[in-house]
């Protein structure tokens, strides 16, 4: 249980504190409402390198890291296809320093054409350390073109392509920041060993007088529905086939989503799952296989990769993992096996809540669902799953008709 | 008020203090194992981590020891891997098995209230394992698959070539090689868990929102184990470093891997904590020097990072990145220019302040939650220090000042002592 306040600006900022006094530290959590979803098809990998750009200096302080380092302070950053979440910890006396530096640069960026140009460079090594320079790094960047046609889920983080990136312009970037970055596209999260009141004051002191914006209506294209299966087949100079398969599923904010999560935990997650049981220990058909969903604000996808055993033809190891589902849907699941994955997903909450950055960074996107108060109602939702609605929801998702799949294969000697 | 707010200048800033300690308390139980148990924070939650003084150096063969450990989860007389996995999972825990150079360890992570249900497990199979051929054979199979991946990785190469020239190839640096994937046997590996692991002392350190009730459920399950106090062997052999500099050309590769480094020492030394400030300025945060030229100067790499990586028995400096291939002999002359800067000019107050408020600030915060504050003990203890080291090292931190800065790097950063590595394209 995470106890909360929230109290929103007349900006349109919205704050939630969580106080916890077991610790000396603070987080301030700050989520943007603006994702890789929300790039246009020809700047694709916006969003992350605008992420780089938000360290780059801004309006009326030259260096983000530094005067934070000088209190005791760390920060970090991430984007994905969905938001672009920032956060810090300090010492909990110096939190006005994180206030200072946070509202800032949701103000004005700096805009230098330094950093820009600079970021540009890293975001491209960031691209091939991640993407290119690392066997199976492009897997995802296949996967989702070959899933979605018409959502921009369709493009990765990272962006489709490295000219998107080495593209990318000063105006493209003060466009990109007046449409995104403002107090209400934002939801900050302040936990630790703070109260209400100093939050409230500082929150009114620093981020009150940010201009407001009006929040920008996303107007995504909905994805098709999936009538045949798709596949897809590639070589690489890879030490061994990997198989992906991709099957739609539900957003999160659906009363199915967590069918879909345990659905995927009962699959592949750990070794007692039923893919690895059967295709890694009892078949030996593949080195490691999992299963689990990407999470998605919109319809995701539940996906099962795994690494091909040598010596085992790609098509019988796919036909072995049919093989396991057909079973599931032909025999369906005990409640000891559903307990299982219901256990497995509660302990996870509870550990995750072990930390006051983490708390925070849940709280954020549970308000952004729709309300904070989301954190704590997750094992209660999940608790409500029955054997019989997570077997609806396999054979609603579990067709070769809404699936995708990936061959990902070592090139011939 | 607001229209008079300042923006450009900073709010007023406290020191940063000392870190809020929890320390452990330790009992040993009438077999001889030690418990050292830590209560913190408040969630229902317990970890408790068998900790085996065994390590990949415990053997000729590098890669029995940690395969021992694995196999553990993998059958005992009663119970196969599935059931072992399923025993943790039906409760919800985490069962985890970890190997280094030195120690491994056997961790669970439980709620609570499913304690006396899974503690069991962990007798189960420290004293029933049975290391199963055919386990055996698919575990030998996926790692060798595994390792295979890694070696198409510049980072993994460079990684495991680094420590090679560093140690030489015994003990420390024994390089690992896919033959010894081939080479591991089921005979040793039972062998090592019949000598070293089964009835065998070890430490529990057990950490989290720990009541008496869960306290002395731990005693009574871990009562029972019996022990041998048989001495333990202690292989240390070594070699001399092979140093120098090297290149290891991988075709196609975007990016080069660096590592450039030389043997140092451990915590036992009195340079340590003033050498952490150094390599910290040098490359040990996001505003390090090497990440401040190489990163968000000239855009060549996404990260790069300076530390000293520690075992029981020795230490080493390193350097380490991977940078755009066009750009790699660049990137090695100007880490060798941040270095030399550190020898022939003392650094500036201002940048050391930061770095000290910095490292000050790290230190809270590697003492958030019970596990955390119990991985801070761990590491002391096990290198036979006290309590009060942290509050040593934050002093350390405090007092150290630009002219011993310039000194240890005189001292330890020469350029003719250090060993380099490329892997990739130059």
């Amino acid at each position: 249980m995470i106890n909360y306040d929230k109290f929103t600006l007349d900006n349109g900022l919205r704050v939630i504190v969580h106080e916890d006094h077991s610790t000396p530290l603070a987080c301030i959590n700050i989520l943007y409402d603006v994702g890789a979803r929300d790039e246009e098809s020809s700047m694709t990998g916006f969003a992350h390198l605008f992420e780089h750009l938000m360290f780059g200096g801004s309006l009326n302080i030259p260096s983000y890291d530094a005067p934070l380092q000088l209190v005791g302070g760390e920060n970090n950053a991430f984007t994905n296809n969905d938001i672009t979440n920032y956060y810090l910890s300090l010492p909990a006396d110096n939190i006005e320093t994180g206030f200072w530096l946070e509202s800032d640069r949701m103000l004005s960026l700096a805009f230098s054409e330094k950093s820009l140009e600079v970021q540009r460079n890293v975001v491209v090594e960031e691209f091939k350390q991640r993407y290119l320079n690392q066997p199976y790094g492009d897997e995802w960047l296949l996967i989702r073109p070959l899933a979605y046609t018409k959502h921009p889920y369709r493009w990765a983080t990272i962006g489709e392509e490295i000219s998107h990136i080495e593209n990318a312009r000063m105006e493209d970037v003060k466009a990109f920041f007046k449409k995104h970055y403002h107090p209400s596209n934002a939801i900050m999260v302040v936990s630790g060993d703070v109260s209400l009141t100093e939050v409230k004051r500082l929150s009114e002191k620093w981020f009150a007088n940010i201009p407001s914006r009006e929040k920008h209506k996303r107007n995504l294209p909905e994805e098709p529905k999936q009538n045949e299966p798709r596949f897809l087949e590639v070589f690489r100079d890879v030490p061994a086939d990997s198989l992906t398969r991709a099957y739609h599923m539900c957003g999160r904010n659906s009363e199915h989503y967590f069918c879909h999560d345990l659905l995927s935990d009962l699959l592949g997650r750990g070794t007692s799952s039923r893919l690895h049981t059967s295709l890694v220990k009892d078949k030996t058909l593949f080195s490691s296989i999992s299963a689990y969903v990407t999470g998605n604000i919109d319809p995701g996808l539940l996906i099962i990769q795994g690494k091909v055993n040598p010596g085992i033809e790609i098509h019988q190891a796919d036909e072995a993992i049919s093989e396991v589902i057909h079973n599931l849907l032909t025999n369906g699941i005990n409640e000891t096996e559903l307990e299982k994955v219901k256990n497995k997903a509660e302990s996870t909450l509870v550990f995750e809540e072990m930390s006051i950055l983490n708390k925070a960074m849940g709280l954020a996107f549970a308000e952004l669902l729709g309300s904070a108060d989301q954190v704590n109602t997750e094992t209660e939702r999940l608790r409500k799953v029955s054997s019989d609605m997570l077997m609806a929801q396999a054979r609603t998702i579990l067709r070769a008709e809404n699936c995708s799949t990936l061959y990902y294969r070592k090139n011939h000697e | 008020m607001n229209s008079t707010l300042n923006r450009a200048i900073a709010p007023q800033a406290k020191q940063v203090g000392n870190p809020k300690m929890v320390i452990p308390e330790s009992i040993q139980l009438a077999n001889g194992i030690k418990i050292h148990f830590l209560s913190a924070g408040n969630q229902e939650v317990t970890k408790l981590e068998l900790h085996f003084h065994i390590g990949a150096r415990s053997h000729s063969h590098p890669l029995v020891p940690g395969m021992a450990v694995y196999m553990l989860k993998e059958g005992t007389s009663s119970f196969n891997a599935t059931q072992i996995a399923e025993w943790a999972d039906n409760y919800g825990a985490f069962l985890e098995t970890e190997s280094g150079k030195d120690y491994s360890s056997v961790s669970l992570y439980s709620l609570n209230r499913f304690l006396p249900e899974v503690i069991p497990v962990l007798a189960e199979m420290l004293n029933n394992s049975v290391i199963p051929s055919g386990e055996f054979e698919v575990n030998r199979s996926n790692k060798k698959q595994k390792f295979l991946v890694g070696l198409e990785k510049v980072g993994f190469v460079a990684s495991q070539r680094f420590q090679e020239l560093i140690f030489g190839e015994k003990g420390y640096g024994i390089p690992v090689k896919t033959s010894h994937y081939d080479s591991l046997n089921r005979e040793d590996v039972n062998q090592f868990y019949t000598e070293r692991l089964r009835n065998q002392p070890f430490e529990l350190f057990v950490s989290g929102f720990l009541s008496d009730e869960v306290k002395s459920l731990i005693i009574k399950e871990f009562s029972q184990f019996s022990i041998c106090n048989s001495e333990l062997l202690t292989e240390t052999k070594s070699s001399t470093m092979i140093g120098g500099t090297h290149f290891i050309e991988k075709e196609n590769a975007m990016q080069s891997a660096i590592r450039i480094g030389r043997p140092l020492f451990t915590r036992r030394h009195s340079d340590y904590f003033d050498m952490k400030v150094l390599l910290t300025i040098l490359g040990g945060y996001f505003g390090s020097r090497l990440m401040s030229n190489i990163r968000e100067d000239k855009g060549y790499t996404y990260g790069i990072g300076a530390g000293l990586a520690l075992m029981k028995d020795a230490g080493y400096f390193y350097i380490s990145t991977e940078v755009g291939a066009t750009v790699c002999a660049d990137s090695l002359n100007e880490i060798y220019k941040e270095i030399e800067l550190l020898r022939n000019e003392p650094v500036e107050k201002e940048e050391l302040e930061l770095v000290k408020s910095y490292m000050l600030g790290s230190l809270i915060k590697s003492f958030e939650g019970p596990f955390d504050c119990m991985d801070r003990f761990k590491t002391i203890y096990l290198d036979g220090f006290k309590e009060d080291y942290y509050l040593q090292y934050a002093d350390a931190i405090r007092s150290v000042s630009p002219g011993r800065i310039k000194n240890l790097a005189e001292q330890w950063l020469q350029r003719e002592d250090f060993t380099e590595l490329v892997v990739g394209k130059m």
